[in-house]
């Protein structure tokens, strides 16, 4: 019986292949630390993801996982939310994964409001596929697609996700596990949907947005005096700061905001789970005649 | 020692191409540091250090972040690395597509780790690998001092 879950029962021994230095290290230790310290163990835990570097994340965690096509992670984890509600879902995907082809499904997603988190590890590129520019490539950023910089400004998620309602926003950086650690327990406590937007580098294929570069950019929202995360026009107009400063902590949440599950009435019964372990606990067939001869 | 001397030991022993490739290398190590090193122990090394070195541990933390473990310790000098070409193991030769900075990021930080033993007093060697991260201290430690 586990009394106490320890960061390394989510530990495997899949060779991870991500590039040495690589920011998803980081974030991969994050969640471990986060899930150990809301003492959630690993068969409590699904880990959806999509396509791309980070997407591998689940095959090397000691939890169920569930990788899926480029861009509907969120598709199936509200899916499996919905069919089992005990289980705490979480969606693990890159911006190109997130905000590029899974763009749709994130709007929607948050104006839906299941209670799902999703840990975007966003570094600015599309990695796996060795360096295109991504959503969130800053305009002027020269890539292989890109050879006289990117065109267009960059998607902005937090600011998206507020506008289409989400009710948990926060941002961390990989060069920091230990906060990042704490915003991810803080989204999975979340009731609802949390989106948390990752920065971090990709030191193969993105000589711009480094460990330095970050370093000397980010701040701490929890070290702002009267910073209120709650304040949905405070932050809004966080959610714009890029560039020279970036803001990194919960941006906003806003509690008490009915989950998508909470209000689907084919819920009302149980959930899809719930009754078919319901069903597999029933009387054996030969009970089930009997009454029926008897009462039908 | 100057720090035009500390850089041109670094390039000597990693045989690397070019002052400013070892001055890259040398200056993301100290960078990293500046992540892992607590403040009181940062303030010892600096005072053995060239200026040009020591300012960019003023920005050590009285509690550094215990998670930084050694990858993202390395990532910092892989980011201003380029990619050295890896053999085909099918074919011999150099694989067009495939390369490795991993290996060649450590040994440069070793390289590095070399120069700053010799700065320091070898009573600060053990006490300064204490406070790195998991393997980042063995590649500390293995990195012989040159006198």
């Amino acid at each position: 019986m586990v009394t106490k879950v320890d960061a390394r029962t989510y530990d495997t021994t899949v060779e991870i292949t991500w590039c040495a230095g690589c920011g998803d290290f980081a974030i991969l230790r994050a969640l471990k630390l986060a899930l150990a310290d809301l003492d959630i163990a690993p068969h409590e835990v699904l880990i959806v993801s999509g396509i791309g570097c980070g997407s591998k994340l689940p095959d090397y965690m000691n939890a169920n996982g569930y990788m899926t096509i480029h861009g509907r992670p969120l598709a199936v984890a509200t899916g499996a939310k919905l069919a089992n509600p005990d289980l705490h879902v979480l969606v693990v995907n890159g911006d190109g994964d997130g905000y590029g082809i899974g763009g749709n499904h994130f709007v929607h997603t948050c104006r839906r409001n299941p209670n799902i988190t999703q840990i975007v590890e966003n570094n600015q590129i599309y990695g796996l596929t060795k360096g295109q520019y991504s959503p969130t490539s800053d305009a002027g950023f020269i890539t292989t697609t890109s050879p006289d910089g990117a065109i267009e400004a960059a998607f902005n998620p937090m600011a998206i996700a507020l506008a289409a309602g989400a009710t948990f926003v926060g941002r961390s950086f990989s060069g920091e596990p230990k906060h990042m650690a704490e915003i991810i327990a803080r989204g999975i406590t979340h009731q609802g949907y949390a989106l948390i937007d990752v920065l971090q580098p990709c030191v193969t294929f993105n000589r711009v947005n480094t460990y330095a570069w970050y370093r000397e950019r980010i701040y701490h929202l929890e070290e702002e005096q009267g910073y209120d995360p709650s304040d949905r026009t405070a932050a809004w107009i966080k959610a714009q700061e890029w560039g020279e400063r970036i803001p990194v902590g919960v941006i906003y949440q806003a509690e008490g905001v009915p989950t998508y599950e909470e209000q689907v009435r084919a819920m009302e019964g149980g959930s899809p789970a719930g009754r078919l372990l319901e069903l597999a606990k029933a009387s054996p067939t030969e009970e089930y005649d009997r009454l029926k001869e008897q009462f039908v | 020692m100057e720090y035009r001397e500390f850089i041109i030991q670094v390039q000597t022993m990693g045989k690397l191409a070019s002052f400013e490739e070892a001055e890259t290398a040398t200056l993301a190590v100290m960078r990293a540091l500046s992540e892992v090193l607590p403040q009181e122990r940062a303030r010892r090394v600096q005072a053995c250090l060239p200026s040009e070195l020591s300012c960019l541990l003023e920005c050590c933390r009285p509690e550094p972040d215990p998670y930084i473990d050694s990858q993202t310790f390395i990532g910092w000098t892989l980011s201003g690395l380029d990619a050295t070409g890896l053999r085909d193991k099918t074919l011999g030769g150099l694989d067009l597509f495939a390369a490795d900075t991993g290996a060649e990021a450590v040994r440069r930080c070793r390289c590095v780790f070399c120069a700053l033993k010799t700065c320091l007093d070898e009573a600060l060697h053990e006490d300064l690998a204490r406070e790195l991260p998991e393997k980042v201290c063995d590649w500390f430690r293995s990195a012989q001092a040159s006198r």
